[in-house]
């Protein structure tokens, strides 16, 4: 390298060295700020997002609820589930339901809450109230023992699985050991007082079914049907869950 | 890699700052080119790390809003505006009065040569332009600041 391009690189060097330096954190960039638009931008997403969320929730619960009632309705004018309740151990999803028949040894039902208790977890349970029925007069050709006071339940959004369907009276009755008394799907209801038509009337005489308790399994999406609860016998050598609480 | 690469960057932030400083003659023109250089390392570092400071040199000049690129296709003699305070600053240094009097296209050459170090080939290589185009426009350079040199003397 020539004299004179060393003496201008020292030139260079000891005047340009004397340029002063940005303060440290300047050296490198800044982290880049977001605009006011693309800020706008974030929050419509965010915000279409969760609607869509919502909506698609909305569309599923209101499907599911229609595609129940529209399986569990044999006769929908004597539905009255007042309201319905599940323990908070049951989980979301796909659910099924329950209906039958509310049948009692006088003119009238009294109110009952109908329990849907899990077989393999007794802490698992759905219900639904149901108010007095009252007076109505036995259908010709029906039997009137049991039952003569008529009315429909329905457990709906039960989570698929086996359950045990039990109802314990409501109201204040006399005699009041009657109080809680309990009434149940049965052996002895599904055989012998069953408003299903496909099973077959018990012959005339004493019915051979015991009162033990028929486990009803649930599906996704399905309601089982002709669950009459008009069995008030009791256990009889046997115990029923115990009312959930 | 992104550690190495910044720790690199700020070794060699200083000595290129004031290389750009004095070939734009304008501080933030140069510290915006470093910011552009310095994300463009994140995204593709250069290969080869020894000639660090050409590569960032050559980056944010051709990253600076009038980058040396337009200076070269408005014109060889073309002056653009500078900073007032920068030019100032270099007015009170011998070197940074006479630099004030070449284009930024000479300057840019000139600084990259006998600031930075670089030969010939690598500021042709750096910047994209022929050796011969490099030699010519620092034999001009000189002759320049000679001329204004002594005139001011």
């Amino acid at each position: 390298m020539p004299d004179q391009d060393k003496d201008l690189m020292h030139l260079f060097v000891r005047d340009l060295d004397d340029i002063e330096l940005p303060p440290r954190d300047m050296w490198r960039p800044a982290p880049r700020k977001e605009s006011q638009l693309m800020k706008t931008s974030r929050y419509v997403l965010y915000a279409g997002a969760i609607a869509a969320v919502l909506v698609v929730a909305l569309i599923a619960r209101f499907g599911l609820r229609d595609g129940n009632q529209v399986a569990a309705s044999p006769s929908p004018s004597a539905s009255a589930s007042a309201s319905t309740s599940a323990a908070a151990s049951a989980t979301a999803g796909p659910a099924g339901a329950i209906t039958g028949r509310l049948g009692y040894g006088s003119d009238f039902v009294p109110p009952v809450t109908v329990y849907a208790i899990s077989v393999s977890d007794p802490s698992v349970w759905f219900s639904t109230d149901t108010p007095r029925f009252g007076n109505a007069t036995p259908v010709p050709g029906e039997p009137t023992w049991p039952p003569s006071g008529r009315g429909t339940y329905l457990i709906s959004r039960v989570t698929p699985g086996t359950y045990y369907v039990i109802a314990y009276r409501n109201d204040n009755p006399d005699p009041p050991q009657l109080k809680n008394l309990p009434a149940a799907y049965t052996q002895w209801a599904a055989k012998c007082s069953s408003s299903d038509p496909a099973v077959p009337s018990p012959p005339p005489g004493p019915c051979a079914y015991d009162h033990s308790l028929v486990p009803v399994i649930v599906t996704a999406g399905e309601t089982v049907a002709y669950i009459d609860i008009v069995d008030w016998f009791g256990p009889q050598g046997g115990n029923y869950p115990p009312r959930p609480r | 890699m992104s550690q190495r690469w910044g720790d690199l960057y700020d070794r060699a932030f200083p000595h290129v700052y004031r290389a750009l400083v004095a070939a734009t003659l304008d501080r933030e023109r140069a510290l915006d080119g470093l910011h552009d250089a310095f994300e463009e390392g994140l995204r593709n570092p250069p290969a080869d790390d020894r000639n660090l400071e050409g590569w960032l040199y050559r980056v944010a000049l051709r990253k600076t809003r009038r980058s040396l690129l337009r200076v070269f296709r408005e014109g060889p003699m073309t002056e653009i505006s500078s900073e007032d305070s920068t030019v100032a600053l270099l007015q009170r240094l011998e070197v940074g009065r006479l630099l004030v009097l070449l284009t930024e296209r000479q300057r840019a050459i000139v600084v990259a040569h006998y600031y930075l170090g670089l030969s010939q080939q690598e500021i042709a290589e750096a910047l994209g332009v022929r050796r011969g185009t490099v030699s010519a426009t620092v034999s001009q350079s000189l002759a320049r600041m000679r001329e204004g040199g002594g005139k001011r003397a």
